[in-house]
Parts: C-alpha cells; structure tokens; sequence
C-alpha cells in the first residue's frame, strides 16, 4: 500500500515508518511546516525537519516538507488567540488534528496517489462488535493521544494508520535504539509548538490582542486578589492569582472576561454535579449507560452518564457520578466506554453551575 | 539585449529524467570535467603558496581570471573569486556599505535575490519598484533619483520569471542617483545574454559558476577599480585582500571555462529556448488554457523582455508543492518559489511585486532550460502537466 508518513522529527513517527517499511508498504514521508515563527526548535522548526529528513535518509525512502503554514494560522492560531480573548480554554493540538493532519493532509495525499496516512500517534483504530471502526486508545496509557485525535470520522478512521499505537513508548524507544534511528532519545515534545517556553502564552497573546487584569474575587464578591492577563487564566487554576499569603488552597472556580471577574473557591467549590456540553456527537449508538469522562489531553477520566438536552440539539449536560472538577468552557470532552472512543464534545459555560459540597 | 530568436535551427532531444529546473542548477560540462580531470593530474598546491605546486597552482588560477577578464571586457584585477552567487551579491552590497563614506540606506529592486535583498533591507535600505513585467520603469526611477546612497543593486534576468533588466535601464539608474555604485547580479544572466554589454554599464557583477555548467561552489564578483570594498570574509586576504579562504583551483579554473563557453553559445542556446519557449505555451494553451505565463507576450526584440528558458506558469486553483510532487514522480523536474531553511517552500516576493494576487502565486511553477532542452521535452512536459493539473483539479490538494 501507498503510505504517506507524516514525520514529526520526533521517535514516535519515525519509528512509525520503519514498522510500515517492515509490513512491506510503499511509504512516503512528509514532514508538515506549519509555524513559520519562532518555536522551541527553532523558527520553522528547521531542527525538527532535519531530524525527519535524516531518518527518512537511515531508512531508504523518500522525504519532502509541505508548507500548511497558512492553513496552520488560519485554522489553529487565530481560533487559539480567539478563544483565550474570549475566554475559552483551546486545545491547538486538536485543532491542527482536525484540520492539519487528518483533513489537509489526507486531502493533500488523496491527490498524490496515497492509500493511507500514517503518523506516529499512540492510539489505535480498532473494529467493533458491528464491524464499524472506532478510534481507542494506545497501548501506552501514560502516551495515550484519542483524545487529541476524538474528532476522527469514519471515513478518516478507514485512511488512517497509527503504527506505534500498540506499543509503549518505551517498546518504540527500543526500536529506535535497535534501528539505529537517530531520534532514538529524542526527548518528548511538549506543550503547544507555536509557544516558546522562554516567551510564554501571554506575551504570544499579547502580540496579538489586547490583554486585561481583572479583580480576583471570592464567592461572596469579596476582591481578594489581582490577575494581569484574565484572558490567559483558566479553572481550576490556583497558581498566579495574586492571594494573600499565597493561598494556593483556592482554586479559579469560573472566569469571566467580559467582566473582568475571576471568582476562586475552595476544592469543593471547584466540583460539580453536571457538565455543560455543546457539540456532542457520539460515535455510533448513544451510550445509556455509564461513561468514562475525559477533560483534558492527560486526564484522568471520571465516571458519568449523558442527558441530552431535549430542546437543543447537540446540546447535552455530563452527570458525574460523584462531584468532579469543573471544566473550562471550550475544552473537549471525550467519551469512552472502556478504551474505545464512543463520542466527544466541548465543554461549554452555560447552564447550571450548583456548587456541590 | 540580444534576444536572437526565430523558428530556424530547433533541435529535438531524447526522454528519460527531464530535468527543467536549470536555473537551480544544471548538468556540468563535459568540456568542464575534461579540464577538471586534466588539471587533477598535475601536482597543484596551495595557490599562495611559493613553491613550485604552488606557483602552478596561482598559475591556474591566474589564467582564469584572465580568461573571465577577457569575456567580460574587464582588467583582471577586478575579479574576485569566491564561493557562488550569495557570496558575491553579500560581498558587493555589504562590502560597499562596508567601505563607504556616504551614509545612505542602500537600493535594490523589488525582485531582487534574497542574496541582495536581504542585506539591503538589513542595512534599512530601500526596494526600488517594478512593473508587472518586473522591470525597473521611468517612475521608480524617478522615485529614486537624487538619492544618497552607495550602493543600488539591480539584477539582470530574474531568477523566477526571466524578466531581464537592459543594460539601458541599467545605465539609466547609474545617471539618476550618480555616486552610488551600481552592482547587478547576474547568475542568471550569464547563460543568456552577452555580459560584456551589461558590465559596460555597471560597476559590480555578481557571477556563479554551476548555473551555466560549471562546478558548484564558485562564482566571482567583479569590481570595478576605483570602487571602494571592504572584506567580509576576513582571515588571510588570499583573494586581492578582499575575499579569504584558500582558492578552489580547481573550480576556478572550471568556471571560467564554463562562462566562456556558455557566452560563446548563448545566442544559439535563445535561440533553441525560444523555440521550445513557443511549442510549450502553444502546447499549454491547447491543453491547459487556464493557465497563465509571465512574460506571455514576450517574444525576441518584444517590449516585454524576457529570457526565453526561463518560464514561470500560473495555475490557477492547484497548490504548487502538489504539482511539483506530481511532476517529479513523472520524472519531469520543476520548482516552485523558493525553499527556507526547513526546505518548506515559501511564497514568491518576485511574484508579489509583480502584483500578482496571492492566490494565484500560491500556484507557481517555474520551469528552466539548458543546452540539453529539446522539443521533445516541451511536449513531454505539457502531457505530464496536463495530466497533473487536472489530476489535482479535480481531486484537490
């Protein structure tokens, strides 16, 4: 088969298009420019792209670099400093997902001639009792990526191949080792690549939109504290809030950045009964049942079920089973039954919002 | 500009690997490696050095600045050797600045080779504007006139769209800003046009030596006596105390050699390219009538000046990095814009200056000849490129 191996530079996809080599494929590889500006690897990430270029070299095939830098920027920067102006909470890695690496890149690869693309995701497509594909989650728990990759439809789910996905890091390291790879202890990346650690999430966000401070309140209104940028604070945040006496026993329980408000509360303040949802789909039948809940990229997932607002569509609350952390509005909310993705939504900010103590 | 054209003597060539991005770089010459080979046999040293392989090897080096001297109608000790293009266009824009006494910001045009361009704009320097055929008009000129600079840098034939700058022009820009030093790269230009015209009027000229068939890592850039320059690679002074580094002796000699030869042919080799020119835009415009060409109209002795192998196609609804993946998996060779360091492929400020919209930029291809160019190849190209555009047409990319 005609593979195309999205090559990261990083051990993950490199070992990923060593295995499909090994399964006799045709393979491909293409490492995607997407940020053109400064990253911790360098503008353009030019290490990163040497790095695949140079495996791509050690095993024998092909390697080019496609420029989504525009697409990258139009569909994962602008929303990303969009919504922390507006007071969400994005995941870019999602984003570039849904946009980048399984819509833009796949087309990209419709038209080259490619069967399938591959990447070095630690999840894995697996067939269901209906013999319908559902995404799941990785061999490796701790690397587990279906969250960033809950959006996959059926059509892109049949496209797409996550070679590493059944191993654990540790095996995919060991293949590395044993390849010769030069990626082989190439550590892990981090956070969002368009975001240097040196510069920080709020002076990116302040090249780009005006930032406020905001008055940090207790539930009683009563000001206890300061925060400079409130567009970059997010729940359950208790870090930087400007308390007296440092109080880190207080967590950011909502934000409010028309008002320029954020209210902090205890643990229990922070928990909730339900989940606001907007955007639910599931993935196949709706599950009646229990559900495993996922908040956030490497969360632990809490149990729950599902009731669908009758009046608007798509719209739907989470009922934990106990009290659980709220969510900050526009994060996804990924379900699971077991380790199968079974359906995903966004947190959003709206409805009931009863403290549970 | 010498343009000769006209439908006599079109020659046809064989298929195999059709490599259409001369302008990147081409085969050397075998004339070239003959040389190379002969010299490899002799004990050459050091050309600085002051024994006997030494002194053959300055001997060597000696006589290829004669001979690119001669070609160019210059003295020989205007030439400085050094490592390519970029070197050269570094050297003549940095050098001058280097060495001035004036303090004004520098001038280049609009489309100049980020070689030139990003020196001038480093030392906050100026664009000179052009049209849309990518020449320097009357009005920049006089939008520039007066200016107090010491350098204004203008290249001959653009790298991307093969729009060349006649040495009038050239000369025009020398009377309106007097006291600057006028430098033209000329990388381009050395496989079609006669460069002793152009650097009749010029002071500096930048030339590289594996764009018309020679070995890469060479070029030289001429400067004019009486034109103050000030090293920028220091250490040594090997090169008439303005370059340093040891001579590549054996490239040096290569080089003048292919320049000689590839001035020799130039006006055969435009007139082959203009032939292929024709049977690829006829072919185009049978086949693929959406797209569009830079320098359409041109033809030899037209107002729209354009080096014949030098052709840049604007497809309309297709992302160039596609049709450049689909072409090479045919075997035929094209680039588009210009690579940044990752390798990525990044938007044309040729073509922005020329006023084209971004979306139509966004499907450039440039396709380049040589010597090796037949119409065989045109027709080759047309079929794979047809096959291409309307692959990604109708699928997306």
């Amino acid at each position: 088969v005609k593979v195309l191996v999205a090559m990261s530079g990083g051990v993950d996809s490199s070992v990923a298009a060593a295995l499909l080599l090994d399964d006799g494929h045709e393979v491909t590889g293409v490492t995607m420019k997407l940020w053109g500006g400064a990253s911790d690897n360098g503008c353009c990430a030019i290490s990163d792209t040497d790095d695949a270029r140079r495996v791509a070299r050690q095993l024998g095939i092909d390697h080019h670099v496609f420029n989504f830098g525009e697409q990258f920027d139009e569909h994962v920067v602008k929303p990303y400093v969009e919504a922390h102006a507006a007071g969400r909470t994005p995941n870019p890695c999602i984003e570039c997902n849904r946009h980048l690496k399984f819509d833009k890149l796949l087309r990209r690869a419709d038209a080259l001639g490619f069967e399938m693309v591959a990447t070095g995701h630690h999840a894995r497509i697996v067939v269901g009792p209906s013999g319908a594909t559902r995404l799941a989650r990785g061999a490796d728990a701790a690397k587990d990526q279906s969250y960033v990759l809950h959006m996959l439809d059926s059509v892109q789910r049949s496209r797409v191949v996550f070679p590493v996905g059944s191993l654990t890091k540790y095996e995919v390291r060991r293949l590395a080792v044993e390849r010769g790879l030069d990626t082989a202890d190439k550590p892990d990346s981090q956070d969002v690549c368009f975001i240097t650690s040196t510069q920080g999430r709020a002076r990116f966000l302040a090249e780009r939109v005006e930032l406020h401070s905001a008055d940090v309140v207790d539930a009683g209104g009563r000001r206890v504290g300061q925060v400079d940028h409130v567009e970059t604070v997010t729940i359950g945040q208790r870090k930087g809030l400007g308390l007296a006496g440092g109080d880190d026993r207080r967590y950011v329980v909502s934000v409010d950045v028309a008002g320029r408000r954020v209210t902090v509360g205890g643990p229990d303040e922070l928990l909730a009964a339900r989940q606001p949802v907007d955007d639910l789909v599931w993935i196949g039948d709706r599950v009646d049942g229990i559900v495993e809940v996922q908040t956030s990229a490497h969360g632990r997932t809490s149990q729950a079920t599902v009731e669908s607002n009758a009046s608007v569509e798509f719209a739907a609350e989470i009922v934990w089973i106990s009290p659980t952390r709220r969510v900050a509005p526009g994060q996804a909310i990924v379900l699971y039954e077991r380790d199968v993705v079974v359906g995903s939504g966004t947190a959003s900010a709206g409805g009931s919002f009863t403290a549970v103590s | 500009v010498g343009l000769v054209g006209g439908p006599v003597g079109c020659m046809n060539g064989a298929g195999g690997l059709l490599h259409l991005d001369h302008a990147a770089d081409t085969p050397v010459r075998q004339e070239v490696l003959d040389l190379v080979g002969q010299l490899r046999e002799q004990s050459l040293g050091n050309a600085s050095a002051s024994h006997g392989s030494g002194r053959r090897a300055r001997a060597v080096v000696e006589d290829a600045r004669d001979r690119l001297a001669g070609v160019l109608g210059v003295h020989a000790d205007e030439v400085v050797f050094c490592s390519g293009g970029t070197e050269a266009d570094n050297l003549a824009v940095r050098g001058v600045l280097a060495a001035a006494v004036t303090t004004g910001r520098p001038l280049c045009s609009a489309i100049e080779h980020p070689a030139v361009m990003e020196p001038v704009l480093a030392a906050r320097g100026r664009l000179i504007a052009v049209d849309r055929h990518g020449l320097v008009t009357p009005d920049s000129l006089a939008e520039v006139a007066g200016s107090a600079t010491s350098i204004v840098s203008v290249m001959a034939v653009n790298n991307e769209t093969g729009s060349c700058v006649p040495p009038s022009v050239l000369a025009a820009l020398g009377e309106v800003i007097p006291g600057a030093a006028l430098h033209t790269d000329a990388v381009q230009a050395a496989r079609w046009l006669p460069l002793a015209p152009l650097m009749a009027v010029v002071d500096l000229m930048s030339l590289a030596s594996h764009k018309i068939g020679g070995p890469s890592g060479v070029g030289a850039l001429v400067v004019r006596r009486g034109i103050s320059i000030a090293a920028q690679q220091i250490g040594g002074g090997q090169e008439r105390d303005v370059r340093s580094g040891s001579h590549d002796v054996l490239g040096i000699a290569g080089f003048a050699l292919a320049v000689e030869l590839a001035q020799v042919e130039a006006a055969a080799l435009a007139q082959q390219a203009w032939c292929c020119r024709r049977q690829l835009l006829d072919g185009l415009a049978v086949h693929l009538p959406s797209v569009t060409v830079i320098g359409a109209s041109a033809s030899p002795g037209s107002d729209e000046q354009v080096v014949p192998g030098i052709v840049t196609l604007l497809v309309p609804g297709v992302e160039a990095e596609a049709l450049v993946f689909l072409l090479d998996r045919a075997g035929v060779e094209v680039s588009a814009g210009s690579a940044c360091a990752s390798g990525a492929r990044e938007p044309s400020h040729v073509l922005a200056a020329l006023g084209i919209e971004p979306g139509l930029a966004a499907g450039a291809i440039r396709l380049s000849m040589g010597p090796s160019t037949s119409l065989d190849d045109m027709e080759r190209a047309v079929t794979e490129l047809t096959a291409s555009v309307r692959r990604l047409v109708e699928l997306g990319s």
